[in-house]
């Protein structure tokens, strides 16, 4: 009745929009759509019965082939159920027997008009299905209690007229309120035949638990029963505290790697570089709250919102007991792990990688030295496996809410001590894996980037590399996609960089060191010289983590993308060499080797993905440099500039081509990540942002004068006051005088002779008070204040404080309006990066002192200094500077100011509000899809259980809770289309 | 004729509050007088400090009348008759007035007429020297009608209730027309910067605390409430609100107006950050930020002024705006967690969730959850110690439950058509929310030591019977 009554009203709301007065505005059009705010996801295998009807069944039922046929035969559809909070129901979707179908959205009530959906409890906010087909559960947010629907009976027929008073239809499994609280997360591990449910109850009295249900045994015949799982026990939060976890060293370059790019210019000013060596700790607060769950090796990973750790379960073959604490350093909402991928590949060790895969030697543990000299020489004698963790931050104000902390952990498999292979079922999979938590390492994806942005998550979220990605994180789903190469079944087949005969593995001299059949051989070249073709960034042959924001769009991450090694330079380049491993060169070997990007590496682990290749028609680029002043342009003609008296920006470089201006801006890292498309500034003694329209009291503080603003943050707003108080900053009143009535008219001329009015080009410096000392709430004025000599000449400083009496009375009675300026300095903003600076409030200080954080670099810098002039008619290259510590680096550019002479040698002084301005063009664009507008699920259409994935769809599927509801995408090339089902 | 006109007027209020009443749209006296005993468009609802009383501002959203009303209903009798239909309904008895609605009227026990188009109201205590008036309070109302900050003075006598907004205001009494001395921000001359409040005021906030110091904000200034306009997005300041002045008229001022905000200002609420510092967080309809504007007090209160502070995006939704509520969440007696910061989005239909950086003080958004299509306001209940946001789904007509410690949504609950304003009353743990579309006021139980799981977080009891549009 409801939704009759709302599709109704939806026309007469539009037919009267038409008709309303003139004096209203168009009203609000709510499109009408089926899925009602869908929140979680399951699939389904169910089969069409001859008689009728429908059954369900294990999903490897559904699976197809690499050619996308059904390979279950008979009538065998995949489904997915997903469930819709506000109506309180389950909508059934047909996703088709194949992944070339398109699916459609059920009704299941066809006694109605339009879609119906299953009725379950209210606010139904998770489900699970059993990969066996018997049922899907389903957990409310408001009962205690689950609700168990048959698989039979999802596609209906069902009368689903109960009024919403009415309590769900389906059987249930009844939890305890007082004891278990409402369940939150569900989620099913199969192991064989036996499937266990586990549910957590993040609210339960005595603390949070997991409660495990045996789903029922899977009648002979494959029929099933809509019989209730039973409760097998709980499992409570055992686990002693979570260890330190330390930093995975990082390699910011081939001969310097632990060093970031940005170390040199610290020891430009005497300081010490920071070496990003550490390790996470955490203190228990006993507090907990259970949140996304996911399975891997044998072990389930438990997020919680309250706690900065992870939960680790062992709950392989039965068991059931928390056995680890991971420490992440802030709470965490969901929580994703890998597969296992070896190290990460690079052009230095992609054979070596390729010969571990041929040989089986991935992940055992074992040295390998004398067995190869491929992997000796390249891997170190061993075939290390990984899986990686990825938590999603819920609240991180240091490193952004809903950014992703990455944990390595390292796998080894049991092997046969005869044989020394690695143990595998029947299926073909590691019979037993161990993961190291003991050796795991919290990943620094970032940290020889930019140290804007987070060094130890990747950066989704507020601090994220640009603005696509500035929104947190809500789901990551790790997507596998190893489709074979022509009719070659090889599996994790890289492509191949370089001609076949250089490849280890084709060599016959090294085929019996390396003990890799002819036909294993064979087959691995075939498939990397069939992967090279094609090589975009758009394809995701590997493995990859694809990340959903809050927003909708999915991003997606590199981890092990199988092409990685044929991107890049074909030749030799200076370019992007900082993120080489050593002893790798990062180029091709040629022409057609690789894609001819520019920079060496341009695929790496735990980094967003580039939606572009690197080409050259999207290298960083700048505008030509213009000064300024009061917005008047002032000539930067570089036939005058040479002997100019205005300051301009010196060379940095030689003139590429006879005639051609030399450069005087560089990108300051050859660094993707760090450059965006803005406008960058640079003015004398400039203002200031954070100030427009600051109100502040000036008040006489035992013989001090103080500014005090209600609207405190000058250490968060960097005024400076480092070294001689007559370089810090000044506090500019802009206030126009008298307009408080609070002078006579005779005053009022003495207030407009001594500070001028407001509107002057430049103010007067009489206004200016300088800063001694900054404190986050309040500014201590220095006993010095400015005066001139007389009505023509300049303002200079001197001793004794400001009159505060002649102040309070000319603008005001002490309440004004200010600005902050640099002395002596080139203020440098860029539009979208704001004014970088390294001040903060002193912790230790009760008084908040504004201190420096050392803990920032010194490229965090929004000051730029001045170069002394040289001589007169000098061309610019004349003087080019070379010298890292003369010029001026942020994190995105380089550029350095010579000051302007009179063309005898005597120096002009820079003025006031003199500007330079230049536009910076370069924008790395993240590979984003377009996913609705709230995301609440991601998911690969998989289904993975003792070590195998069964379906070979290859697609992802995401819920938008707002209008798109149910989007499938394709795994390997995403973009080729997508299929919508709201 | 008549009929088609009078079903274009009834028919024009599914369009939703983002109307806007051009000048001109709006004639005051003509045309005929209301239903002073019946909800008529709802837009504001506010508990009497006691707790006895529920007030309902009516926003004539048709024109169909020649004035609003502000009508006081009694609470005690509304929860006791609520209770009592939920208890029936468990045995099974079933009756029209428990199930579809009951007459208004026997439960309002007086009402006022005041400008058409008000837009939200707050209930206030009336303090004189600074101690609050027992059994006394005023009602606070930005009527975009006329512009203005309408004030309502109430004393309670038992079952009697005078609402007083003319000389001689007598108990329990209806249709008295509301005077212009009871509007504040009207009359330049009263204005210390010779200010009139500019049109569309919309939504307004008045500090919930009293502090001892007589010297500390908002007590220094004799209350404080800001208030911020649809069209503008400018934020008007008032000081002196809650100041008894006996039987006059009130001595509220109009103090400062803070311009060169964005556009579509929606709602606001009150920020304590514990620093004695007066802060209101304001949202707007055209940009994906929620602004944190200080209140600059000084010694003469009317040339206190408002400055803008703060800029904090709406981050977890990217591009996303329309903010339509927000509700700020102290922490409760017993809890150590940071301030939470609530507010509800159109587009795209969200509740998103914020804090207070303990550390910085600045507000940062984190999360946020999918409403039903078309959110509103939302309130924040305190029940047992723990706080549960309820949130109003205009277009949807839902209000959704939910819980911010577990950080779920518990329920959906079903209500009339058009619920905007939400509240809490405490003292008997229930929701109260007006249906703008359906001209009613519902009961939602929150007990949960009363309630049964078929009643706990549901409708149980209706004022009014529903009379909007053709249903």
């Amino acid at each position: 009745m409801r939704r009759r009554s709302f599709a109704l009203l939806g026309p007469l709301s539009l037919a009267i929009s038409a008709l309303a007065p003139a004096c209203t505005q168009t009203p609000v059009v709510v499109p009408l759509r089926s899925m009602e705010r869908p929140r979680d996801i399951a699939f389904v295998c169910l089969e069409a019965r001859k008689e009728g009807g429908w059954v369900g069944r294990s999903l490897e039922k559904c699976a197809i082939d690499n050619n996308a046929r059904p390979t279950g035969g008979g009538a065998f559809r995949l489904h997915t159920v997903v469930s819709q909070v506000s109506r309180g129901e389950l909508a059934v979707v047909d996703v088709g027997a194949t992944s070339s179908e398109s699916p459609t959205l059920l009704k299941v009530d066809p006694r109605i008009p339009g879609y119906s959906f299953l009725p379950t409890i209210a606010a139904p906010i998770a489900v699970a299905a059993d990969p066996a087909g018997t049922a899907v559960y389903v957990a409310s947010g408001r009962e205690p209690r689950i609700d168990v629907l048959p698989a039979g009976s999802l596609r209906g027929p069902i009368d689903t007229t109960a009024s919403s008073s009415d309590l769900s239809p389906w059987p249930h499994v009844d939890l305890d309120r007082s004891a278990d609280g409402v369940p939150a997360a569900l989620a099913v591990l199969r192991e064989g035949d036996a499937r266990r449910l586990y549910v957590t109850l993040p609210d339960a009295a005595g603390g949070p638990k997991i409660a495990v249900f045996a789903l029922p045994p899977i009648a002979p015949d494959g029929t099933t029963q809509p019989v209730l799982p039973g409760r097998v026990g709980d499992i409570p939060l055992t686990a002693g505290p979570a260890p330190a976890l330390p930093w995975k060293p990082v390699q910011c370059g081939p001969k310097t790697p632990t060093e970031t790019w940005w170390a040199k210019y610290d020891r430009c000013a005497g300081e010490t570089p920071a070496v990003p060596i550490g390790a996470v700790t955490v203190t228990d607060t006993g507090e907990s709250l259970l949140a996304g769950t996911a399975f891997a090796g044998g072990k389930l990973f438990v997020a919680d919102e309250r706690a900065p750790f992870l939960h680790v379960f062992d709950v392989q073959n039965n068991r059931g007991v928390e056995i680890r604490r991971i420490a992440i350093g802030s709470p965490t909402s969901r929580v994703a792990v890998s597969p296992v991928v070896p190290d990460e590949v690079t052009i230095a060790n992609s054979a070596a990688i390729d010969v571990c895969m041929a040989r089986g030697w991935l992940g055992d543990g074992l040295d390998h030295t004398a067995e190869s000299a491929t992997v000796a020489k390249q891997l170190g004698g061993r075939c290390r496996a990984h899986r990686y963790i990825y938590a999603v931050d819920l609240v991180n104000t240091k490193d952004g809410s809903g950014s992703i902390a990455v944990v390595d952990v390292p796998v080894t498999f049991a092997t046969d001590p005869a044989t020394r292979a690695i143990l595998l079922t029947k299926e073909g999979v590691p019979a037993e894996e161990r993961l190291d938590f003991d050796g795991a390492e919290l990943v620094q994806p970032m940290a020889c980037d930019s140290p804007t942005l987070p060094a130890r998550r990747l950066p989704v979220g507020p601090f994220a590399v640009n603005a696509a990605n500035a929104v947190p994180a809500r789901s990551v789903a790790f997507v596998t996609v190893d489709p074979p190469a022509n009719q070659l079944a090889v599996p994790a087949a890289r492509c191949r960089p370089f001609a076949a005969d250089q490849h280890p593995l084709a060599s016959p001299d090294l085929s019996a060191a390396d003990g890799v059949s002819g036909e294993e051989r064979a087959a691995r070249i075939a498939a990397g010289e069939y992967w090279r073709a094609g090589v975009d960034p758009r394809r995701l042959r590997g493995v990859f983590a694809w990340v959903a924001l809050e927003n909708g769009a999915i991003v997606v991450v590199d981890v092990d993308d199988y092409d990685s090694v044929c991107r890049g330079p074909e030749s030799a380049t200076a370019r992007g060499n900082l993120f080489l491993h050593p002893d790798e060169t990062g180029v091709g070997q040629g022409a057609g080797t690789l894609d001819n990007e520019y920079y060496p590496r341009v695929v790496r682990r735990h980094h967003p993905r580039s939606l572009r290749a690197f080409t050259a028609d999207i290298g960083p680029s700048t505008t030509a440099v213009t000064l300024s002043r009061f917005g008047a342009s002032i000539s930067n003609d570089p036939d005058t500039e040479n002997g100019l008296e205005f300051p301009h920006f010196a060379a940095l470089g030689a003139e590429p081509a006879a005639g051609e201006r030399p450069p005087v801006v560089l990108p300051a890292p050859d660094n993707p990540y760090s450059l965006v498309s803005e406008t960058w500034s640079a003015t004398y003694e400039g203002a200031l942002p954070g100030f427009a329209g600051a109100f502040g009291s000036l008040a006489d503080v035992g013989g001090t004068i103080v500014l005090r603003d209600p609207s405190p943050g000058f250490c968060r707003k960097g005024v400076d006051t480092v070294g001689d108080v007559v370089v810090h900053d000044v506090v500019q009143l802009i206030d126009p005088i008298c307009q408080f009535d609070t002078c006579t008219p005779a005053q009022a001329a003495g207030c407009l002779a001594k500070f001028g009015k407001e509107d002057a080009l430049p103010l007067a410096k009489e206004r200016s008070l300088l800063v001694e000392r900054a404190f986050d709430d309040r500014l201590v004025i220095a006993p010095k204040h400015f005066e001139r000599a007389s009505a023509t000449a300049d303002a200079t400083l001197q001793e004794g404080p400001p009159n505060l009496e002649d102040i309070k009375r000319c603008f005001g009675n002490g309440v004004v309006r200010y600005a902050i300026r640099t002395t002596g300095s080139w203020l440098v903003l860029g539009s979208s990066t704001g004014y970088l600076h390294r001040w903060m409030t002193d912790p230790a200080s009760s008084e908040k002192a504004c201190v420096i954080d050392k803990s920032k670099p010194r490229i965090i810098n929004g000051r730029a200094g001045q170069l002394p002039p040289f001589a007169a008619k000098a061309p610019l290259t004349s003087k080019i500077v070379t010298e890292a510590c003369e010029r001026f680096v942020n994190t995105s550019w380089q550029f350095a100011i010579r000051g302007g002479h009179d063309g005898k040698g005597n120096p002009t002084p820079s003025r006031q509000d003199m500007r330079f301005v230049f536009g910076a063009r370069f924008t790395w664009q993240p590979l984003s899809l377009a996913a609705g507008s709230l995301n609440t699920a991601l998911v690969p259409v998989a289904a993975t259980w003792d070590g195998k994935e069964r379906l070979n769809w290859n697609m992802v599927a995401a819920v938008d809770a707002i209008d798109r509801g149910l989007i499938l995408f394709p795994a390997l090339f995403p973009f080729s289309f997508s299929r919508i089902v709201n | 004729m008549r009929r088609l006109l009078a079903r274009l007027r009834r028919s024009l209020a599914p369009l939703g509050l983002g109307l806007v009443a051009a000048a001109g749209c709006y004639n005051a006296g003509e045309g005929a007088d209301p239903n002073d005993r019946a909800p008529y468009f709802p837009v504001g609802l506010a508990i009497s400090p006691s707790g006895r009383w529920l007030f309902v501002a009516n926003s004539n959203f048709d024109l169909r009348y020649n004035a609003g009303t502000v009508q006081a209903y009694d609470l005690a009798g509304i929860a006791a008759r609520a209770r009592e239909c939920r208890d029936l309904r468990r045995k099974g008895v079933h009756s029209r007035e428990c199930d579809v609605g009951e007459a208004a009227s026997t439960f309002v026990r007086a009402g006022v007429r005041i400008g058409a188009f008000a837009a939200d109201m707050r209930a206030i205590e009336r303090r004189r020297e600074g101690v609050a008036v027992p059994d006394a309070g005023r009602l606070l109302l930005p009527v975009r009608g006329d512009a203005s900050l309408t004030t309502i003075d109430f004393d309670e006598a038992g079952d009697r209730i005078t609402l007083r907004c003319t000389p001689g205001a007598q108990p329990n009494t209806f249709g008295v027309r509301c005077s212009p001395d009871w509007r504040i921000g009207t009359d330049v001359n009263k204005s210390a910067r010779a200010l009139a409040l500019e049109g569309e005021p919309f939504g307004i906030a008045v500090p919930d605390w009293w502090p001892a110091d007589p010297a500390a904000e908002p007590r220094a200034s004799g209350g404080v409430a800001a208030l911020v306009h649809q069209s503008t997005g400018n934020t008007s300041l008032f000081v002196s609100v809650a100041v008894d002045n006996g039987s006059g008229p009130p001595t509220g001022r109009l103090a400062h107006v803070l311009g060169g905000l964005p556009r579509g200002g929606t709602s606001i609420a009150p920020l304590d950050l514990g620093d004695g510092i007066l802060r209101f967080l304001v949202t707007n309809r055209t940009q994906s930020n929620v602004l944190v504007v200080q209140y600059l007090p000084d010694k003469k209160a009317e040339r206190g002024a408002l400055v803008l502070a703060d800029s904090t995006p709406i981050v977890p939704q990217g591009a996303g705006f329309d903010t339509r509520g927000v509700v700020v969440d102290p922490p409760n007696a017993g809890e150590t967690r940071p301030t939470r910061v609530f507010i509800t989005n159109r587009t795209p239909a969200a509740l998103v969730v914020g804090q207070i950086d303990p550390a910085t003080k600045k507000l940062f958004f984190y999360d946020n959850m999918p409403l039903p299509v078309g959110p509103s306001r939302l309130t924040r209940a305190i029940i047992d110690g723990k706080t549960w946001i309820l949130a109003a789904s205009f277009d949807a007509r839902s209000v959704v439950v939910y819980d911010p410690d577990l950080r779920r949504i518990v329920n959906v609950i079903r209500t009339h058509r058009g619920p905007y304003a939400v509240t809490f009353d405490a003292a008997r743990k229930l929701g109260l929310v007006c249906n703008f579309t359906d001209s009613s006021i519902q009961v939602i139980e929150l007990d949960p030591a009363q309630a049964a799981e078929s009643d706990y977080q549901r409708v149980i009891y209706s004022v009014g019977v529903p009379s909007g549009p053709s249903r």
